[in-house]
């Protein structure tokens, strides 16, 4: 056995089949018994360690230990929970997580060291600042700097002046992508997925009834129009608020206040959902249950107003939000009644005279019905003002930027 | 130059409100000050201010040239982003050549291989050099330091200084180091905030022994976690 434990120590994975056969080989009914068996293999692998030619180095020997004591906690456990520890294919179910964390923290360890050594052999190369390298290297940095500045060498990479609006709402759009799609890759697929499951949710249900057009639109689409415009809707709101009362990392730059972040996420989405509902358009296209749209620019038009709006509610969440942290908890109570009236599962020419007063006071349910109307040319809206839905992302926005002002003031970076 | 009339303030500092400046006016002209404060938490609203990070709850800040973010302040180094991403961020705002950025970043520091890491995964040492080489690629008129400067003992903290000095000739320079050397070393007066009145004087060494630069823990409120998965 004692050949048979030495190679497991250099291959991690099978402590547990050695530890399974120490204890099929000795009495191991009582929890002494088996803490007996389990001390002597901690005890025989430390010996092993010591026996190495070249001797094995601190973090390796420590995290070895470490994985040893962890196999035998998650063993034991299942031992007293009463697992069939025989069985063939036994293995713990935390095991492989564990090892992996541990296998995680040997490489960060490795790194930090490799950093010190580096850090040591840079300082050993050059203790003197004075020293003719160093010298020629501050030379060339000194050049370089001077090239740098916009002012005085050609380095620049811009005519115009640097810190204009379009510019730092471009440079955050591009960095905050980078952080939504190194946060989660699976995040950025979600997004192409949601639009497509409150489509097919919408969708069912008018199937149930079986209605295969409403006023004239066939249902995948007129569920395409109001579910992805409410999804692009909905994430713009959480995103920008999101960015206008927590995100105080970048406003420690001084030319950026707290309305570039939240227009730059904004976009963010605006690009994202135009490309996944257009992809769901292409698919259903192709599958023969969807049509193009009867006026292109005119839908693409409305699509940024709900958008425009969506950004000015976010904005104003997100005021809101900096006075009274609570109001956060509200929001989604505040987003399902919203959906309800905002012509997403039907246009109120649906609904009886009397409630349609009720939806249309909503500028969404403008928005969403004009939409319709510009994709359909077959489905005349007569609810829907035009003039109702763009003042209101006039009035909107102009709130939004006010605020905005108003709460400058109280955003403090960290 | 910065220039603070009527100038009113009460940040919220570790949870309470409380006084940074009340109705203050304030010349301040290209010159080397060390930012010192009677309450040690008020350093930080203190910079913001002087940075023009924030408007103050009255009164106007303004300054002539462009101004720094607060130097060594790791505060734009959070989340999944690479070393690479920020120099890009920074070369777009100030519109620098961003090859250029790089390499002069590459020569000067220790470790450049980290440059392609995580931010999450550097280590500190790195992050510490990191926040302070990408300070000296835009150049400013007003230069704002909100930590200790690097040490001089090794290659990176001497290069450093030698370009941070010539970058900063000339030029106006507020720093708010904990250590009391630093200030000694850099800056020929000093700015105040007490009690909600603000004050330049040229008796340094006297406004240390006064207002000695003490370090505040690192706040952490559940505001500041939330952000964190926010972004």
């Amino acid at each position: 056995m004692s050949a048979q434990q030495a190679e497991t120590a250099s291959t991690k994975r099978s402590y547990l089949t050695v530890l399974l056969r120490a204890l099929a080989g000795a009495p191991h009914e009582t929890m002494g018994d088996r803490r007996r068996i389990y001390d002597s293999a901690q005890k025989y692998l430390l010996r092993f360690f010591d026996s190495q030619d070249p001797p094995m180095d601190e973090d390796t020997r420590e995290i070895e230990i470490r994985i040893l004591r962890q196999t035998i906690r998650l063993l034991e456990l299942d031992i007293r929970a009463g697992i069939d520890v025989w069985a063939p294919n036994y293995r713990p179910a935390e095991l492989d997580a564990i090892l992996e964390n541990l296998e995680r923290s040997r490489r960060v360890r490795l790194d930090r060291k490799r950093g010190i050594v580096e850090r040591e052999r840079a300082s050993a190369g050059a203790p003197d600042p004075a020293s003719p390298a160093d010298t020629a290297t501050v030379d060339r940095l000194r050049q370089a700097l001077a090239f740098l500045d916009p002012r005085t060498g050609t380095g620049s990479t811009t005519s115009s002046s640097p810190s204009n609006t379009i510019n730092i709402v471009r440079a955050l759009v591009l960095h905050q992508f980078h952080l939504i799609a190194s946060e989660s890759r699976i995040a950025v697929v979600w997004l192409l997925i949601q639009p497509a499951v409150l489509l097919a949710i919408i969708h069912v249900g008018y199937l149930l009834v079986d209605t295969r057009t409403i006023l004239n639109m066939d249902v995948p689409t007129f569920a395409l129009l109001g579910g992805g415009s409410w999804v692009m809707f909905r994430q713009v709101i959480f995103r920008v608020t999101g960015q206008i009362s927590h995100n105080r990392v970048l406003v420690n730059f001084p030319m950026i206040t707290p309305m570039h972040q939240a227009v730059a996420v904004a976009l963010i989405y605006l690009v994202i959902f135009t490309v996944s509902l257009t992809t769901i358009s292409l698919i259903g296209g192709a599958l023969g249950l969807m049509g193009p749209p009867d006026h292109m620019a005119l839908v693409a038009v409305h699509f940024v107003g709900i958008w425009a709006l969506g950004l000015s509610l976010g904005v104003l969440f997100g005021t809101i939000d900096i006075f009274w942290p609570y109001f956060n908890r509200l929001t989604p109570v505040i987003e399902r009644i919203l959906q309800l009236f905002s012509s997403i599962f039907f246009v109120t020419e649906q609904l009886p005279e009397a409630y349609r007063g009720y939806i249309l006071w909503n500028p969404l349910a403008h928005g969403t019905q004009l939409l319709r109307s510009f994709y359909f040319d077959a489905y005349v809206c007569s609810d829907a003002s035009l003039s109702y839905f763009w003042l209101s992302v006039i009035a909107g926005l102009s709130i939004a930027l006010i605020a905005e002002r108003l709460i400058r003031r109280y955003i403090q970076p960290m | 130059m910065i220039l603070l009339s009527r100038v009113s303030d009460s940040p919220r500092v570790a949870g309470s409100k409380r006084l940074l400046a009340d109705r203050v006016d304030l010349d301040l002209p290209v010159d080397r000050y060390a930012l010192l404060t009677g309450d040690p938490h008020l350093r930080r609203p203190a910079i913001d201010l002087l940075a023009r990070l924030r408007p103050p709850h009255a009164g106007h800040v303004t300054a002539v040239g462009s101004s720094s973010w607060p130097i060594g302040r790791p505060g734009f180094i959070r989340g999944k982003v690479t070393g690479r991403h920020i120099v890009a961020l920074v070369a777009r705002l100030y519109g620098l050549d961003m090859a250029l950025s790089n390499g002069i970043l590459e020569t000067l520091l220790t470790s450049p291989a980290q440059l392609d890491e995580l931010s999450t995964h550097w280590p500190i040492e790195f992050r510490r050099e990191f926040v302070f080489a990408i300070a000296l690629l835009p150049p400013f008129d007003i230069y704002i330091v909100d930590a200790p400067f690097p040490s001089p003992r090794d290659r990176f903290g001497q290069m450093w200084r030698v370009l941070f000095d010539e970058r900063t000739e000339g030029k106006t320079l507020i720093t708010s180091s904990t250590r009391g050397r630093d200030l000694v070393e850099f800056c020929s007066k000093a700015i105040i905030f007490d009690r909600g009145w603000a004050t330049v004087t040229d008796r340094l060494e006297e406004a240390l022994d006064q207002y000695p630069p003490v370090a505040t823990p690192p706040e952490r409120t559940d505001r500041q976690e939330e952000a964190d998965e926010e972004i």
